[in-house]
């Protein structure tokens, strides 16, 4: 077989649709993404299974006699996740007020709260309070209001350095402990 | 023996043409697909081209990926990602082969895409191939999530992009106890078991890739897993010059306290972050749900309207149980059953299997007694057919018979004007289809030569179309051109339908050919002997 011009010609310029190719690929796999950040970012990754209160009362000796005898339990207990508030300020302004539901189908889920919020960047005063709602505290009554009242509150304030791009996380230490920021 | 009565009681169709292409997409095929399959087969020509090998070329680069994956696999650590790829991209070896690793990665997929768009044009995702199409559709989420896990593996910005967007996505369905987000707001890093488990899915996918791709093969008969070799090593030279060239750089660390401002894509696999970036995560999953719907349903909503997949059927009368169509239908349709009606003939006899013909008709070609076929397409019926043509276009003796396959650039007029000369169209279906007596026939009765004009072998819409007739004209398979053809006047000839201009200078150098060959006696009654001449006799 005799190669021949033709056939060199068209070998390069194989060579040089296939690099071609070859280069759309290496671009569209590093395609620069984003933009400058001139806002600072507050997370607030929370999550509790603190909000659970739990009332318990002793079964009256009637309501035990009424049972079978295996299952006569002397406590019946019931529970409730209660919604809490979720409130964020910075100075005097209210950056964010939110009450937060259990989730699930049976809200029965722990309550959980996972967001981002923009800020501008600078020094800044934040106060942090997460605690059980008002209006559920209101309309509470009995073992409830009880309960309640003893409930755990969290509230942290602190004066911190917000800048462009970073991220001030807020959460819980461990599994619904007191207030952490970091960052 | 058994001859065939060729009367002109046949239909008078002059072009009796047989075309079967199931696609429904003409505008995504002229303004998508030719362009590129023009452009291709300019550079690389249609044997070359790596549009008729997305499917095999995928599987090139897959393998690429695994065997580089491994070697990186060695070097990873789950306790310090960023930090052992960052050692592996120091070392000279090490950041070889993850560039080869990641750019593999990344042309699979674009072959991948390529071999989709292409069935999606061709109407190659419904009827009996729709459990191609799905298993396909599941392979390319397998692909993905491969993609994913390995971007995330590195634990650079993307990674981190990937793995927060993609929770948030995930964290609104109810398959995890606990928000994967979670894992991401702590001021001390991402837990190690996440990693742990990235690196699990990203290994055990692949296995999950493998039982899909033989779900996806497994409707084919001799399924192609490798390109031709010349291809082959061009694309493993390009991969791997191109990995020397130009190293994939490595991104900064991850850092869960800090919003990159700028993180490089890579758009193969994360080409949903932007979208994520932009929109609520409820409508981000609601995009996904619209896509993945989508795609899967293919094969109900893309289809030609009102078009029924004519199945092939056997004639037992005259099946003589010689396997050929058994062995040579591309899509395993046909099994070889005892037969309920005893015969001398032999004990089995080949039964077509509704379900997965295609109709392509290529076991019409295969059946020397001509005892199968789609309706209509039967050894058989080609001859009325061919009779009938005949008939109609009194050939002359230097009159060149363009036998060309519908499917492909048919008798298109820039075939036939460009090739000057003498020459008669006559459209079938798949070139593969096409019984040599056709060939025979047309010769004996008066052509001076037959072109037969075939599709690439790689862009056969049924698959082996052209090796089988190849086959059967020049290598003595079943259904042959007899000896008794002068095989100087018969050529077959495989262009795309972008290549009109070659195919039509193809023709003409035939015709000169056949001019130079003189003319040949003229038969005006032909018998046409069938070659399994075993009498067939039904004992009742
Ligand atoms: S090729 Fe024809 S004769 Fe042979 S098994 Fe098939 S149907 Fe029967
Ligand atoms: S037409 Fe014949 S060769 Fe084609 S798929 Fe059907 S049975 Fe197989």
């Amino acid at each position: 077989m005799s190669w021949s011009f033709d056939d060199t010609r068209r070998h390069l310029g194989r060579v040089a649709f296939s690099a071609l190719l070859f280069g759309a690929v290496v671009v569209l796999g590093q395609v620069p993404f984003g933009a400058p950040v001139e806002d600072a970012f507050l997370r607030l990754a929370l999550r509790t299974t603190e909000a659970r209160i739990e009332i318990c009362r002793d079964r009256t000796h009637a309501e035990l006699e009424a049972l079978p005898a295996h299952m006569r339990q002397p406590q019946i207990c019931d529970w409730h996740i209660v919604p809490h508030r979720l409130l964020v300020r910075r100075g005097a302004e209210t950056v964010l007020d939110r009450v937060l539901e259990p989730a699930g189908a049976r809200s029965d889920r722990p309550l959980a709260f996972d967001e981002q919020i923009a800020l501008a960047p600078g020094t800044a005063e934040l106060a942090i309070s997460f605690e059980p709602a008002e209006a559920v505290i209101a309309s509470a009554s009995g073992a409830l209001a009880v309960a309640l009242a003893e409930a755990p509150r969290h509230a942290i304030s602190r004066t911190i350095e917000l800048q462009a791009g970073r991220i001030v996380l807020v959460r819980l230490d461990g599994d619904g402990g007191t207030l952490v920021i970091d960052g | 023996m058994n001859d065939i009565p060729l009367s002109s009681s046949a239909t008078s169709r002059a072009h009796p043409a047989i075309v079967t292409r199931p696609g429904t997409a003409a505008g995504l095929d002229r303004w998508g697909w030719r362009p590129a399959d023009w452009l291709f087969n300019r550079v690389f020509g249609s044997k070359w081209s790596p549009l008729y090998q997305s499917g095999v070329l995928a599987v090139t680069f897959l393998v690429v990926t695994l065997v580089t994956g491994l070697y990186l696999f060695l070097f990873y650590k789950v306790g310090d990602p960023y930090g052992s790829v960052a050692a592996i991209d120091r070392g000279l070896v090490g950041g070889f082969m993850r560039s080869v690793h990641r750019y593999a990665a990344d042309l699979a997929m674009v072959a991948v895409a390529l071999h989709a768009l292409k069935m999606l044009v061709a109407g190659k995702t419904w009827g009996p191939r729709a459990t191609t199409w799905i298993s396909g559709i599941l392979l390319v989420g397998t692909l993905l999530i491969c993609g994913w896990t390995g971007l995330i593996m590195a634990w650079d910005v993307q990674g981190q992009l990937v793995a927060i967007e993609g929770a948030r996505i995930f964290d609104l369905l109810p398959i995890f106890s606990e928000p994967i987000g979670r894992s991401f707001a702590r001021a001390e890093g991402v837990p190690e078991s996440f990693f742990f488990m990235n690196l699990f899915l990203h290994l055990a996918v692949p296995l999950g890739l493998l039982a899909l791709f033989w779900l996806h093969v497994t409707r084919v008969a001799r399924p192609c897993l490798r390109p031709p070799r010349g291809i082959e090593r061009y694309a493993l030279g390009i991969l791997v010059a191109g990995a020397i060239l130009v190293p994939v750089p490595l991104p900064p660390e991850a850092d869960l306290l800090s919003v990159p401002a700028e993180v490089p894509l890579d758009l193969f696999y994360a080409f949903w972050l932007p979208v994520a970036r932009n929109v609520s995560p409820g409508v981000h999953l609601a995009l996904w749900s619209i896509a993945v719907v989508g795609l899967f349903s293919v094969p109900w909503w893309w289809r030609p309207r009102g078009f029924e997949i004519a199945a092939s059927h056997v004639d037992e009368g005259s099946c003589t149980g010689c396997t050929t169509c058994y062995q040579d239908c591309p899509y395993d349709a046909i099994n070889m059953v005892d037969r309920e009606v005893p015969s001398r003939a032999s004990a089995k006899v080949a039964r077509v299997d509704p379900a997965l013909c295609v109709s392509c008709g290529i076991c019409s070609g295969s059946c020397a007694p001509m005892g199968v076929g789609p309706p209509g397409r039967t050894g058989r019926e080609q001859l009325r057919a061919a009779n009938a043509f005949l008939e109609a276009a009194a050939l002359r003796p230097s009159d060149v018979v363009l036998v060309a396959c519908g499917n492909g650039l048919g008798t298109a007029p820039a075939v036939l004007d460009a090739a000057g000369g003498s020459i008669v169209p006559y459209e079938t279906g798949c070139s593969g289809s096409v019984h040599t007596s056709v060939i025979e026939l047309l010769l004996r009765r008066g052509a001076g030569g037959v072109f037969l004009l075939t599709c690439p072998g790689r862009d056969c819409l049924y698959r082996e179309g052209p090796k089988w007739l190849h086959e059967r004209v020049y290598n003595d398979r079943e259904a042959d051109l007899r000896d008794r053809v002068d095989k100087r006047r018969v050529r077959i000839a495989s262009f795309s339908r972008t290549e009109a201009a070659a195919a039509a200078s193809a023709l003409a150098a035939f015709c000169d050919e056949v001019a130079a060959l003189g003319e040949k006696p003229v038969e005006h009654e032909v018998k046409i002997d069938l070659e399994c001449e075993v009498p067939v006799e039904l004992v009742v």
